[in-house]
């Protein structure tokens, strides 16, 4: 005998509803996390400080030793 | 790349500058000069005018940052790099503010510390000179 709280099988599946997101609020979600302190005292590993710090790099030449 | 500029190592304690001396010696030919602090590194950086500074952050009297920013007023052009176990968000993106060219942690393997600093010189130095002019039409 099925308990009553078991899916019967027979019922469609549930389809998640729409989920609409302002794009404002995301933004001002994404400021006040980058402004949290938690986020200020991330420790960082060397492959992310890298990618902080890549740019367009003028090389230098190498002045001769005297 | 055999890097044969002038480096200036820049830390508080003794044994870590031999140990970056060291390594930057692996790296090429380089003159390595040594600091023991921000102040003595702005008046050796004045004498010297070394090609690439290793910095470190924690450091008495006058820390890393603010010898960036005494380095940055003097010359906006040489090689600075951060070398320091401080790898909090906040002070990366600081120094990159303030003009560091990188950032390099402190706290590895010595073999690693070494292959991030001779990617950084490859970045920034080259030995050949540049190219001449391309004549217009």
């Amino acid at each position: 005998m099925k308990k009553s709280d078991e899916p019967t099988g027979d019922a469609a599946p549930a389809v998640p509803g729409e989920m609409r997101y302002s794009l404002t609020e995301l933004l001002q979600a994404v400021q006040l996390e980058r402004n949290a302190p938690t986020f200020a005292m991330e420790k960082l590993d060397q492959g992310e400080i890298t990618k902080l710090y890549q740019k367009s790099r003028t090389r230098r030449v190498l002045r001769p030793k005297k | 790349m055999n890097f044969t500029g002038k480096i200036l190592v820049v830390d508080d304690e003794a044994h870590i500058r031999k140990y970056v001396t060291l390594m930057a010696r692996t790296l090429g030919r380089p003159t390595v000069i040594e600091a023991a602090n921000g102040q003595d590194a702005v008046a050796i950086f004045a004498r010297e005018k070394p090609d690439l500074i290793l910095l470190d952050i924690n450091m008495p009297r006058m820390d890393g940052v603010e010898t960036l920013q005494a380095i940055r007023a003097l010359d906006r052009d040489c090689v600075i790099v951060m070398l320091t176990s401080l790898v909090n968000r906040q002070t990366v993106e600081e120094c990159a503010r303030l003009g560091a060219n990188d950032y390099l942690r402190k706290d590895v393997p010595q073999a690693e510390m070494a292959a991030q600093l001779q990617r950084v010189i490859e970045e920034e130095f080259t030995d050949e000179p540049p190219a001449p002019p391309v004549p217009g039409p």
